[in-house]
């Protein structure tokens, strides 16, 4: 059981690698002196890029520009910070003849001309825009630099999604930097009461994870707590979504996923407009979305897109697959193992004739297939594609002809396995898939040992783990358990979305109608 | 919303399913036997009195001022007389737990699972009771409200299936049976189904407050739950007839195996028995709750989890040899469970009320306290 237990956000123990390491100084005016800090805090390392200016007379000032190589955009530097320094800035600046210090706070003022500069006076904070992509701006004689914001912008371009695809839908998919990714959902939000909140996460990786909400649906605990469980991790590095998906479900262990991710903007629009919480974690491009509800998993982007009365065949489809993917060799086991009579006779003759030269107790010989599946199944995942080709032929071979031919299995048990396989792809999520596929052991095991009996008892265990599931205080069976007559009309039948005014109770009861 | 608040809905269904309970199985049998092809009417007049006691149940809960009924009790009969009444309901609870128990483990072993012991059965069916009560009374009410969907999803198709194969002459003639053998079996009757349903005091005026909706919960509930019941009957008679059903110790698994349709929805008794166990794990886990909760008030713990575990045990051994055969069980539910539960369900509340009524003036505002349940 999930408890969502409050907690205090830790003292302010802003780890930073800097922190605990070297330098806590101020900046001194010696710029050589400056520099060597820099450069001793960082252990001399070879990318970081010194540039040595001049700026000209009038002022002849010293100075120097630091940057981590590749972190910044080069033609940013020469374009608007060499430039400007080194031609513009006689020209323009006032010629009065003040200190280094009101020159620099002139240069930010007049001369640079990009949008973000920011001053520090302590080295910590200078090494920390370093390793962010700043430049650094020193001048001698100049207890303060000035960070200029002009990090490189080469990412991955935005693809299509891999992993939801869909017929029909909008083609655009996450990337790997969380400023995309944000515009991806800015872009179709246009509205002042999407919030932007971004923490940094792990004291070594300092990932900048983005908290995304309507503040005007949003449930206002909800997002509490999740901004204070982020705060509250404690880690060295989060690299990708599923490490945080990890700490914010730290207490309570359940093999089913309460947190959904997706890489689809289109998605996140619509969980954001249901008054859920987005998490981008930068270097990822799979957002997480917070409270998730069980059903959630069970639907795709499409069921929207399409006419609703495909909706509901697709999702009936999905949920009767659900529960093949989880049970159908345990019902063959049971039957054959317990409940013969439960077959029409044509049938039961017809499997025990197929039966009769199988060496394997229908468990065994059921568990073997599923085995050899699963091992072919993560084979063709791990494998580079023009390898993986190969893998489904053999899986073809091995699993079907071959293996009732050898007389170890029979007909019958490959088309059980084929149809749990493929009804396990069916389910959109595949978090979920997994959590099923995993149960399916269970399943059979406690058919091969007490039959139908001992479905009932797993199917039993089952649900009232799912009913003791409240992920962020949302009940995660919700729309059924408690049953929601309004959230019926988007769980296996969704109704045309004209009609469907209402947003679902748990999340959005702040602002609760949608037209 | 509160956090251990049961909404009217899973109520609802909670009243329906514990209602159903055992009944759905075994007892059309014994009240076919006693008023033959009249046991409709007898069906028809227990769910009347089922109505008029879920309605004394409701307004008996609203005294309770957010107490169960133990705490009732020793708030209102002081330390001895009160913790001596709360053990006696303890008892019941505890007799219910594993005779249910026994149930269980009589009906797979010697219907489903007929070689696997039944100390298996009863074990694993256990572990699922004492999983729900350990997580708390919101998750028996989701769970309940899931299992209510199935429920009815399943017995409306089975009741659909077995039309083709009801005679109605085998209702005739109607109006048969003496008014006493009528009245006894509706007395069987409601002692398996409305008799046992004050259990619901355990967690009524504390976890669903007292409401105009809290009673429509109660008759709603008592209506469907009987509802239920009264087909089946009336499909038993109809089907098995009065002849045969009597003498089938299981007339609802019975009949799931007469239906045929097409020669290839055969032999689908486990639809049956799937319901069966789905209302019999409602019902458990009501007793079962009653009696950890129970106990844990009674001796003052503060969390009544610690002691799931123990009691399970008990209650797991117990279950094994509560009856030594079929033959005693079908007696002791017909001669002396009706009796015991009506003393529990309808006497012991009848004489708290009147001990209210004399001490209402002179006691002082029952205080709220935090009972162990609502740590959950």
């Amino acid at each position: 059981m999930v408890k969502h237990r409050r907690y205090t956000p830790p003292l302010n123990r802003n780890f930073s690698i800097i922190q605990q390491g070297t330098v806590q100084l101020p900046l001194r005016n010696n710029l050589t002196e400056n520099i060597r800090t820099v450069q001793a805090s960082l252990g001399n390392s070879s990318d970081l890029v010194k540039r040595e200016v001049l700026i000209p007379a009038p002022f002849a000032v010293k100075g120097a520009i630091l940057y981590m190589e590749g972190l910044i955009d080069d033609q940013l530097l020469n374009q608007f910070v060499l430039t400007s320094l080194l031609v513009d800035t006689p020209q323009n600046l006032p010629h009065n003849d003040g200190s280094p210090q009101q020159l620099l706070e002139s240069i930010q003022r007049s001369a640079l001309t990009i949008g973000k500069v920011r001053s520090f006076t302590i080295h910590t904070k200078m090494v920390r825009y370093l390793l962010e992509g700043h430049a650094i701006l020193l001048l001698d004689q100049c207890p303060k630099g000035l960070a200029l914001s002009i990090a490189s912008t080469e990412f991955r371009a935005i693809e299509e999604p891999t992993n939801q695809v869909t017929i029909r839908g909008p083609r655009d998919s996450f990337t790997e930097t969380i400023t995309k990714n944000t515009v991806l959902i800015r872009r179709r939000l246009k509205d002042r009461h999407l919030r932007l909140e971004v923490l940094k996460v792990g004291h070594v990786s300092q990932t900048n994870v983005g908290l995304m909400y309507l503040t005007n649906i949003a449930d206002k605990n909800i997002v509490t707590e999740i901004r204070d469980r982020l705060k509250a991790i404690q880690v060295d590095g989060i690299l990708e979504s599923g490490n945080l998906e990890e700490f914010l479900l730290k207490d309570g262990y359940s093999p089913f996923p309460m947190i959904y991710n997706t890489e689809r903007p289109d998605v996140v629009c619509a969980n954001l407009l249901e008054g859920k919480v987005a998490i981008i974690v930068d270097g990822t491009p799979f957002v997480l979305i917070a409270p998730a509800y069980f059903i959630q998993f069970l639907q795709s982007a499409e069921d929207y897109y399409e006419h609703f009365d495909i909706t509901l065949f697709l999702r009936t489809l999905r949920y009767l697959s659900f529960f093949v993917a989880m049970l159908g060799p345990a019902i063959y086991i049971a039957i054959t193992t317990f409940h013969q009579e439960m077959l029409p006779t044509q049938l039961l003759l017809s499997l025990t004739t197929q039966r009769e030269g199988i060496p394997f107790p229908a468990f065994v010989e059921a568990l073997i297939m599923e085995i050899t599946f699963e091992i072919l199944r993560e084979a063709g995942v791990r494998m580079p594609r023009p390898i993986g080709q190969a893998i489904s032929i053999v899986g073809a071979l091995v699993i079907g002809q071959a293996a009732a031919q050898a007389g170890f299995v029979t007909p019958a048990m490959v088309i059980i396995v084929s149809i749990t396989a493929l009804s396990s792809f069916i389910i959109p999520a595949y978090n979920l898939a997994i959590a099923i596929r995993m149960l399916r052991f269970l399943m059979m095991v406690l058919a091969a040992t007490l039959g139908y009996y001992g479905i009932l008892i797993g199917l039993f265990g089952v649900l009232i783990h799912l009913c003791s599931l409240n992920p962020f205080g949302v009940p995660y069976l919700t729309s059924f358990a408690p049953m929601d007559q309004e959230a019926q009309k988007d769980t296996i039948y969704r109704a045309p979305i004209w009609s469907r005014s209402l947003r679902p109770r748990h999340t959005a009861h702040k602002n609760p109608t949608r037209q | 919303m509160n956090k251990n608040s049961i909404t009217h809905q899973q109520f609802t269904k909670i009243v329906a399913l514990d209602i159903i309970g055992v009944s759905i199985l075994s007892v059309p049998s014994i009240v076919i036997d006693i008023a033959k092809q009249d046991a409709w009417i007898a069906a028809l007049l227990a769910s009347f009195f089922g109505l008029l006691l879920a309605g004394l149940l409701y307004l008996f809960g609203r005294l309770f001022t957010g107490q169960t009924l133990i705490q009732f009790c020793q708030h209102l009969l002081g330390k001895y007389l009160g913790n001596g009444i709360a053990l006696l309901y303890i008892f019941f609870f505890f007799i219910g737990s594993t005779t249910l128990l026994w149930d269980i483990g009589q009906f797979t072993t010697s219907s489903v699972l007929t070689d696997t012991p039944r100390l298996v059965i009863n074990f694993t069916y256990l572990i699922i009771v004492i999983a729900s009560v350990r997580l708390g009374v919101v998750t028996i009410a989701r769970s309940a409200e899931i299992l209510f969907l199935v429920f009815l999803g399943i017995y409306v198709v089975f009741s659909i299936l077995i039309l083709p194969q009801i005679h109605l002459e085998n209702i005739q003639p109607v109006l048969e049976a003496t008014t006493p053998a009528l009245g006894q079996a509706a007395f069987i009757l409601l002692s398996f189904t409305s008799l046992t349903l004050f259990r619901l005091l355990m967690f009524y005026p504390q976890h669903v407050p007292p409401g105009r909706a809290t009673a429509r919960a109660f008759l709603v509930g008592t209506l469907i739950g009987n509802g239920v019941l009264l087909v089946i009957i009336v499909l038993s008679i109809l089907a098995l007839g009065t002849q045969l059903s009597p003498l089938l110790a299981y007339a609802g698994h019975t009949l799931a195996r007469v239906i045929s349709v097409g020669q290839f929805i055969e032999r689908i008794e486990g639809t049956m028995t799937t319901l069966w166990y789905i209302s019999m794990l409602i019902r458990i886990t009501l007793y079962f709750h009653c009696l950890v909760v129970g106990f844990a008030q009674v001796v003052r713990l503060s969390d009544f989890r610690v002691v799931t575990l123990p009691l399970g045990m008990i209650v797991l051994l117990f279950s094994l040899f509560i009856y030594p055969d079929f033959d005693y069980a079908a007696k002791w539910n017909r001669e002396v469970w009706p009796l015991y539960a009506f003393t529990h369900g309808v006497l012991f509340p009848l004489l708290l009320a009147i001990v209210y009524w004399f001490r209402n003036s002179s006691l002082p505002a029952a205080e709220q306290k935090e009972s162990p349940s609502q740590t959950s």
